[in-house]
């Protein structure tokens, strides 16, 4: 056993790369967020569809009949429309104090002046939002599928594409919502604000999107709800035949383009706070 | 030379902080001055790599400041003069994180989190949370932060912020200590005493300019002052007499002065009948360096 004395040593070693401090980044990030019971309770609250749908399964075989009633496509889609719920609540209470809390600390100097790029912390950051999305997204619609499937004994090769589309349709809300959350707590250091100008830009834009359809008549309204931009792509990915007055390319072009757009002004955000400190 | 600038300049939208900055800095302690807003913490986010420079070089390490940021902070220890701590972490927690993303493998960096708080001097508190800790503890935190991924170059913001007289004095023991140990250290602080105290080196600057640089015994070489005090008619005192003086009160602060100004000084008063309360040769400090170069 080694005796310690109050001096200082030296440290013989060869330092890691980037993608380990990333990592770092991650790991730590992860373990803080977890500590949050709100956070549990959300994942908690995500799993109850996905446990709920298994264990009835199990115990009665005609219970996956009936939930493959209007196809197997058309219920991961709704799957996955459910779980946007606990997603949208895991992330402003698990993504809003990220980068908020860097900046009330003042921590953030000493992200930037050690090895790492600032393009490096803010793909830790995503990391770990997008860690906890995937856990109500990814997660519950792979295991869901597969203990499904073998359950119902379903052919695989024939609905393997239907996995394929929930884990992209995952993808598509976790980098949307990921970056979208990461920008809006990159603007304060009170990560209160930070959930609450979230949950009024999904849910905001929803009900002037409703309101204004209803007003106006006009399909291009539809275009300024979030959620229902989201769920027209999921619908094109889940090969889901539904008549909708705009296309989903549109919806697509609006995503896109906005997390784009939340990603430059992240970054511009970050670049800005560090000549502020 | 572990820090080299040439016509170093930045400008924030044509307002320059740092203009045509050169200069050398040698192994061991070397302290920073100037006032505020003088362009040091812009030079020191330059030398990290953190901001590019408008124009002009420089190399931290022989690596190129505009182009090998990241190698450069590999080398450097920052600790900051603001409050920069993840209060809700423990101690021994946040600088094992530190240590992780300055690349350290995580075992290594846990057991150098533990050693380098225990060496500042943070025993068994490190496994408290750091909003409970004292102001003089969490410069003691931020001090083993810098030192954990065993830096060549330490950057010390104002170490001693905050801190009581006992405090302040173990810090700058441990500052000596590090540099002593081989490491270099750049040292930027408002209390002048300290960097007398730890720097063998300084450097002023001053509205982004250097204003100068040197070993600090060389600079305070041959700028003695001699000081004294009469009850009055202190202009009496110095008749016939050829120095640089000023007068505040009663008080004579004669500079450059001759060698033969005692006995001047002598005659003087005792053919005018001057009592001369206080005599003493005061040797200059930083802070009178300080004054004398910036001004008021």
């Amino acid at each position: 056993m080694a005796i310690y004395t109050q001096d200082y040593r030296k440290w013989k070693g060869t330092y890691r790369k980037r993608p380990y401090k990333i990592l770092g980044i991650i790991h730590f990030g992860i373990k803080r967020v977890w500590s949050s019971k709100w956070v549990k309770i959300c994942l908690i609250l995500g799993w109850i569809p996905t446990i709920f749908f298994i264990v009835l399964s199990i115990l009665f075989s005609p219970f996956i009949t009936a939930l493959f009633s209007e196809g197997m496509n058309q219920f991961y889609f709704n799957f996955l429309n459910l779980q946007i719920i606990w997603t949208i609540l895991l992330t402003a209470t698990a993504g809003s104090s990220l980068i908020s809390e860097d900046i009330e600390n003042k921590s953030i100097t000493l992200y930037y002046s050690s090895p790492i790029e600032k393009i490096d912390y803010f793909l830790g950051k995503f990391g770990i939002i997008g860690t906890f999305i995937s856990l109500v997204t990814v997660l519950p619609s792979t295991v869901l599928y597969w203990v499904l499937n073998l359950v119902s004994s379903t052919p695989v090769r024939e609905n393997l594409w239907i996995w394929g589309a929930s884990v992209l349709s995952s993808f598509l809300i976790i980098v949307f919502l990921g970056i979208l959350i990461l920008s809006l707590s990159s603007l304060t250091d009170n990560s209160k604000y930070v959930g609450a100008s979230f949950f009024g830009l999904i849910f905001g834009s929803s009900v002037i999107a409703g309101i204004l359809y209803e007003v106006t008549n006009n399909k291009w309204a539809i275009l300024i709800s979030l959620l229902e931009n989201l769920n027209i792509i999921m619908e094109k990915i889940f090969k889901i035949a539904l008549e909708r007055p705009i296309e989903w390319y549109y919806s697509f072009s609006l995503i896109l383009g906005m997390t784009i757009l939340f990603g430059v002004f992240s970054y511009l955000r970050l670049r800005k706070l560090e000549l502020s400190e | 030379m572990i820090i080299g600038t040439e016509n170093l300049s930045k400008y924030y939208d044509h307002i320059p902080a740092i203009k045509g900055l050169s200069i050398k800095i040698e192994e061991g302690a070397t302290g920073l001055l100037g006032p505020n807003g003088a362009g040091k913490s812009t030079l020191i986010r330059v030398l990290l790599g953190l901001l590019q420079p408008s124009s002009g070089d420089g190399t931290v390490l022989n690596f190129d400041i505009k182009k090998e940021g990241i190698k450069i902070r590999e080398k450097i220890g920052y600790m900051p003069e603001h409050d920069c701590l993840i209060e809700n972490m423990t101690a021994v927690n946040f600088v094992t994180y530190m240590g992780v993303i300055r690349g350290l493998p995580k075992d290594d960096a846990l057991q150098r989190a533990h050693e380098t708080l225990y060496y500042a001097g943070i025993g068994e508190e490190r496994y408290r949370k750091i909003k409970e800790y004292s102001s003089g503890m969490k410069q003691r935190v931020k001090l083993a932060q810098a030192l954990v991924h065993d830096p060549e170059i330490l950057f010390l913001d104002e170490p001693t912020n905050g801190m009581d007289p006992f405090g302040r004095d173990e810090m700058l023991v441990i500052i000596e200590d590090i540099s002593k140990k081989g490491k270099n250290v750049l040292l930027s602080s408002h209390i002048l005493p300290d960097v007398e105290e730890v720097c063998d080196k300084v450097i002023l600057i001053n509205k982004g300019e250097l204003v100068v640089e040197g070993r600090i015994s060389d600079l305070l070489e041959n700028k003695n002052i001699l000081e004294i005090r009469v009850k009055k008619d202190p202009e009496i005192l110095l008749k016939n007499m050829e120095c640089k003086y000023e007068i505040f009160g009663n008080t004579i602060k004669i500079k450059d002065y001759p060698d033969n100004i005692y006995s001047k000084l002598l005659k003087n008063a005792a053919e005018n009948n001057i009592q001369i309360r206080y005599i003493s040769d005061v040797r200059n400090s930083l802070e009178d360096l300080f004054v004398n170069l910036l001004g008021d």
